[in-house]
């Protein structure tokens, strides 16, 4: 195999070879080359670049980890003529996504008592862990699944649940176009029925934090986000309704041959053009819009804690932005100078336009959009601003990427009070099981400034202002 | 009256569980000391017993893989006047015909008397004073394997020792796997496949117990993992899933006579 070579600052090239198409590009520092260099995730980046219709590269963002079939943190356009559409390029957890939203208040002038109130009503307010649903809340019918594939999260702005102006700080105004709830399985929507306005399980959590520091002040101020202020930042996704859809989507596409002769099944994809591509894309545009919906409803929800607590309009907790970063979306970029329509799957990366991006709103296309990288529960999270990299497909990490496995996490931490530990590092947290806070401790994720610098020296974003959690419920 | 030489032996499986929290109201067996009895032998010769025990594996076909079952009933024994809470353990894997094998082997030996009644496998977790409401209502089923047949040596205060065992191979192991869930899985065969791999998942989440271990004769391990995420599709509209799938990703690799399949499960 020829070596990887760095050919611009904190970009390396997987060179293209056998049946490859398109070459490697990983993003990272230099440091972080040298832990990648033998990493098996490397080799899904090379697998991946053997996809019908590839264009450009196949991408690793810094926070690449192994996966199944596509890696963690990866990017892959195919054309949208003939190229392939792949539900693993996508990921389980269609339109997992984050959404942050700021509060004019100093975190620092909350009292103790106030902090604790505000967790434990959020815990209440929002279901998290294993089969908690909405239980007071009434099932979803077939006549609200029609609403949220057809509007996305105005769906649930129409019932109430947030403003007009929480669309407009939405990736894609929340909706993702031709979804259509016909091409989604009975099975998909009985599994979401009572998950709408949850955040689940495993990674996904709801934080509440200080904006620690800022990088770009001007950026900042376009935004209103200042020192000092609280925020809160919410991560979650399609939930069941979503992980059915693309299991559906894998069973129907093996069962369609499309995965013969591939060395991992998981890289299954059919021709966008096809009937079964089509059928994906409605079905995962109907998950994607089931997403916004559910981030929709948890925002709601935390708008309602931070009233009961502290006695504030709903409208002060102010939506900064939502982006996925498990998707799969129809983008027009620039291919050797001409304009052309690419599927761009993001399965643990999120778009990063830069200013003058035509589907921004007017505010964010001045400044390029706001890209959100959580971190881990204890160090930070981040704000970064696109800057619309080409070679990407404005495209950026989506997170820290995890470097210990579970199972090696909650060895490490056998026998430790974990919420005693979390406090002494400033951060509370809540959860139905220890199990989860184990698997979950912040030295199982990669760090995350290490990440955003490397994003940062490669042109995909610039680091905004740094989020230090203190208040998390985990899933 | 003590004879020199005889102890209080029994033969018994090893048992490896996640095992719940359970009542703080009851004299509690820790967890290593806990295990299914096969035979009581009563205070016996030790040393002829240990003879006719490393007998066993020349006269019986002992299980190519640790048996896989499930605790899925709370007994309190005796039934009168209960000293144990014990759960009662049904087997997933065709292990009664060994396990009655087992126990007819020491009855041919006379070693132990033949059984009047019919044998449950069981497992005491607590002995009297306990609550038995509170053990009654908190119990859930529990998915196990037991990795090994012992020759214990009661010691009282509910402590055993092991004099002599046979070690059954795991029929999965969890491996690392930096984002999700792995198992490595063996068998002899699809179908002994699929019932370790919905064993994998049910020793890491019992949640998916009452879902799982319906007969099925897979054909390849696309059905396996197809079934699989059946259970988990299942599980998550009835009462939530705590992993989203398993994923198709591997194959399965023949090595000697066996079958290995690394699962990997999306969390």
């Amino acid at each position: 195999m020829s070596e990887i070579t760095c050919f611009k600052p904190g970009m390396y090239e997987i060179p293209q070879e056998g049946k490859m198409r398109v070459p490697g590009l990983v993003i990272a520092s230099e440091t972080m080359m040298q832990e990648l260099k033998n990493d098996k995730s490397l080799d899904q980046v090379r697998a991946v670049a053997h996809l019908p219709g590839i264009i450009g590269y196949s991408i690793a963002m810094p926070d690449i980890h192994w996966g199944y079939g596509f890696p963690i943190g990866g990017v892959a356009a195919t054309d949208a003529s003939c190229g392939v559409i792949s539900p693993g390029g996508v990921g389980y957890d269609i339109n997992c996504g984050v959404r942050l939203a700021v509060l004019n208040i100093p975190y620092n002038s909350l009292t103790e008592e106030q902090k604790l109130h505000l967790l434990q009503t959020a815990y209440k307010l929002v279901p998290s862990g294993v089969g908690h649903g909405q239980k007071d809340k009434k099932s979803l019918t077939d006549s609200d699944y029609k609403d949220i594939a057809s509007l996305g999260a105005k769906a649930s702005t129409n019932l109430g649940y947030g403003f007009d102006e929480d669309i407009e700080h939405t990736e894609s105004k929340g909706f993702i176009e031709n979804a259509s709830i016909n091409a989604v399985s009975d099975l998909a929507k009985k599994r979401g029925k009572d998950q709408l306005g949850t955040i689940g399980s495993g990674n996904h959590f709801v934080e509440i934090g200080q904006v620690q520091k800022i990088f770009q002040p001007e950026v900042a101020k376009a935004w209103g986000v200042e020192l000092g202020q609280i925020y809160v930042l919410i991560h979650s996704g399609s939930r069941g309704f979503g992980h059915q859809v693309c299991q559906d989507t894998l069973d129907s596409f093996i069962s369609l041959g499309y995965a013969k002769d591939l060395p991992d099944k998981q890289l299954v994809a059919a021709p966008i053009t096809s009937e079964a591509g089509q059928n994906y894309f409605k079905a995962m545009a109907s998950a994607a819009n089931y997403a916004f919906n559910n981030r929709q409803r948890i925002l709601h929800a935390m708008r309602q804690s931070f009233e009961k607590v502290l006695g504030i309009d709903p409208k002060e907790l102010r939506l900064i932005y939502d982006v996925c970063h498990n998707i799969a979306k129809f983008e027009e970029h620039m291919v050797n100078g001409v304009p052309k329509k690419l599927c761009v799957h993001r399965k643990g990366a999120t778009r990063a336009f830069g200013p003058g991006a035509k589907e921004l709103t007017p505010l964010y296309q001045q400044t390029g959009q706001p890209v959100l990288v959580p971190g881990d529960m204890a160090r930070a999270s981040h704000l970064m601003v696109g800057q619309g990299n080409a070679l990407t497909w404005c495209s950026a990490c989506h997170g820290a990427g995890r470097h210990k496995s579970r199972m090696q996490s909650k060895k490490n931490w056998q026998g430790t009070d974990l919420i005693e530990y979390m406090k002494k590092q400033g951060v509370s947290v809540m959860a139905c099981s220890r199990n989860t806070i184990a698997e979950e401790m912040p030295d199982a994720y990669k760090d995350v400034d290490e990440v955003v610098q490397a994003v940062e020296l490669a042109g995909l974003a610039k680091m905004v202002a740094r989020l230090k959690p203190h208040l998390v419920i985990k899933g | 009256m003590f004879t020199e030489g005889h102890v209080p032996l029994f033969f018994g499986l090893e048992v490896c569980a996640h095992w719940p929290e359970l009542p703080k109201n009851g004299r509690i067996i820790d967890e290593e000391m806990r295990h299914i009895t096969l035979a009581f032998l009563g205070n016996t010769d030790q040393e002829k017993v240990l003879q006719k025990a490393q007998e066993l594996p020349q006269n019986l076909q002992m299980p190519a893989f640790a048996p896989v079952g499930v605790f899925s009933h709370c007994h309190f024994f005796p039934k009168r006047h209960p000293r144990c809470v014990s759960w009662g353990a049904s087997w997933k894997s065709p292990f009664d015909t060994c396990q009655n094998a087992i126990i007819e082997h020491f009855v041919d030996h006379k070693l132990v008397e033949p059984l009047k009644r019919p044998f449950i496998p069981h497992a005491t977790v607590a002995r009297s004073p306990f609550d038995k409401n509170a053990f009654k209502e908190s119990f859930t089923p529990v998915a196990f394997y037991a990795p090994a047949l012992h020759l214990y040596q009661s010691l009282g205060y509910s402590k055993y020792a092991s004099l002599w065992h046979i070690p059954w191979k795991a029929p999965f192991v969890e491996i690392e796997h930096t984002a999700d869930l792995a198992f490595q899985v063996h068998a002899r065969n699809l179908q002994e496949l699929s019932l370790h791999a919905q064993a994998a998942l049910c020793f890491a989440f019992a949640e998916f117990i009452p879902f799982s271990f319906t007969p099925f004769e897979p054909e390849n391990l696309g059905h396996i993992v197809y079934h699989l995420n059946k259970i988990i599709a299942l599980c998550d509209s009835e009462c939530g899933s705590p992993v989203k799938a398993v994923s198709y990703h591997d194959t399965v690799q023949p090595e000697g006579s066996e079958l290995i399949w690394e699962m990997i499960v999306d969390v």
